[in-house]
């Protein structure tokens, strides 16, 4: 928790310094719009070719989560093609999902994470594709995964452990990716989030992926490191959508020339 | 790179701002080109210079500095640098473009 001097002048000009109060903060309270400020657009420190490849390392595939990796394309890193020969779901404005859209698409400083928490739920909008993911907290047990059909955005029950706000999640829809980068995973993927709310400006978190069929261990994420954006509150919606229209006339008269896929020649 | 054209289509939109205009090659013959500004049209907006979706309008001359396109001889570029009519514009969030010295325009 951090402090700041309370600083007091009296009548007589003679500077007195009363104590010292806390900046405050509540550490069960994560409300705000967050922007991340940590490096990797990646769930790991896996290479994207952001940058150096020293200390980076390998995704855990099983073999069939690498032949599925390498079935994706995506429009970024070192393995990027153009849009025409690519299949990422964010070409065709499909849904990005979670944990997408805490690793990727959080990013300073206006495609913000906005947390609101209301009694029984917490929610999470991502300013970016305009979406939006519940979490109970109303002390529910997280359904069996094989119990729940797939969804985008998985399904997700919240609780406190200490300061330490742990989300887990189940089903989703196997057709999103982890990042922009074509990691994989399967509808049997569970996922642990853990927040933190570190300082009254920062919060972390770290995620922990198992899904046997696609790596062969628990997979840490890095902590992801979030800056609070109060301007951003006083803003207008942006409203940032992905309009298929708009997307599907950037990739074929920008992104695909640009690649050599002009799908006019 | 740097091209010098004319603006025949602005598009400040989702993902990202872009430009189509005309550019003469070096054999004196028009060629159609695009450019991808990096920003998405709210963070342009936030610089607060000026972006707008009427910034541009066809006619205007521009000259562009460019990332050269992934596939050699390609006709689609990130633009780096931006001047609009012998104004520069800032096209990277924090003020101006990366190379966009003052006394430019």
């Amino acid at each position: 928790m951090g402090w700041a001097p309370l600083v007091t002048i009296t009548a007589a000009s003679t500077l007195v310094v009363c104590a010292q109060a806390p900046q405050g903060f509540d550490a069960h309270d994560l409300s705000g719009h967050w922007n991340r400020t940590s490096r990797f657009q990646t769930f790991s420190n896996v290479w994207s070719g952001q940058g150096p490849t020293q200390g980076t390392e390998e995704a855990p595939f099983t073999e069939a989560g690498k032949a599925r990796f390498e079935k994706n394309k995506p429009g970024y890193g070192p393995r990027a093609v153009p849009p025409a020969v690519g299949n990422d779901p964010m070409g065709t404005c499909d849904p990005l999902g979670i944990p997408r859209l805490l690793n990727t698409e959080v990013i300073s400083p206006h495609q913000t994470m906005e947390i609101v928490q209301v009694p029984g739920r917490m929610i999470q909008f991502f300013e970016w594709h305009h979406d939006w993911r519940e979490i109970f907290t109303d002390g529910r047990k997280l359904p069996p995964g094989d119990e729940v059909d797939p969804s985008w955005n998985g399904t997700s029950v919240g609780r406190w452990d200490g300061d330490v706000f742990v989300v887990s999640s189940v089903g989703f829809d196997d057709r999103t990716w982890l990042d922009k980068f074509g990691y994989p995973h399967s509808e049997n993927m569970r996922i642990e989030e853990r927040y933190r709310r570190r300082d009254r400006d920062t919060l972390e978190l770290t995620m922990t992926l198992t899904d046997p069929e696609t790596y062969t261990r628990p997979w840490v994420s890095d902590t992801k490191v979030f800056r609070i954006d109060r301007e951003k509150s006083q803003r207008w919606d942006e409203q940032i959508y992905c309009v298929p229209t708009e997307e599907y006339k950037f990739n074929q008269r920008v992104r695909d020339v640009a690649g050599g896929k002009d799908s006019k020649q | 790179m740097t091209i010098a054209g004319t603006v025949t289509e602005w598009g400040f939109i989702n993902p990202h701002p872009q430009i189509y205009f005309d550019a003469k090659n070096g054999k004196g013959e028009i060629e159609h080109w695009a450019a991808e500004l990096l920003p998405t049209p709210s963070m342009m907006k936030n610089m607060k210079v000026g972006w707008s979706r009427t910034t541009l309008v066809p006619g205007d001359q521009i000259v562009l500095v460019c990332n050269p396109p992934r596939a050699a001889g390609a006709k689609a570029c990130l633009a780096k640098e931006l001047k609009v009519n012998g104004k520069a514009w800032p096209v990277a969030p924090g003020g101006a473009a990366p190379g966009a010295a003052k006394g430019k325009q």
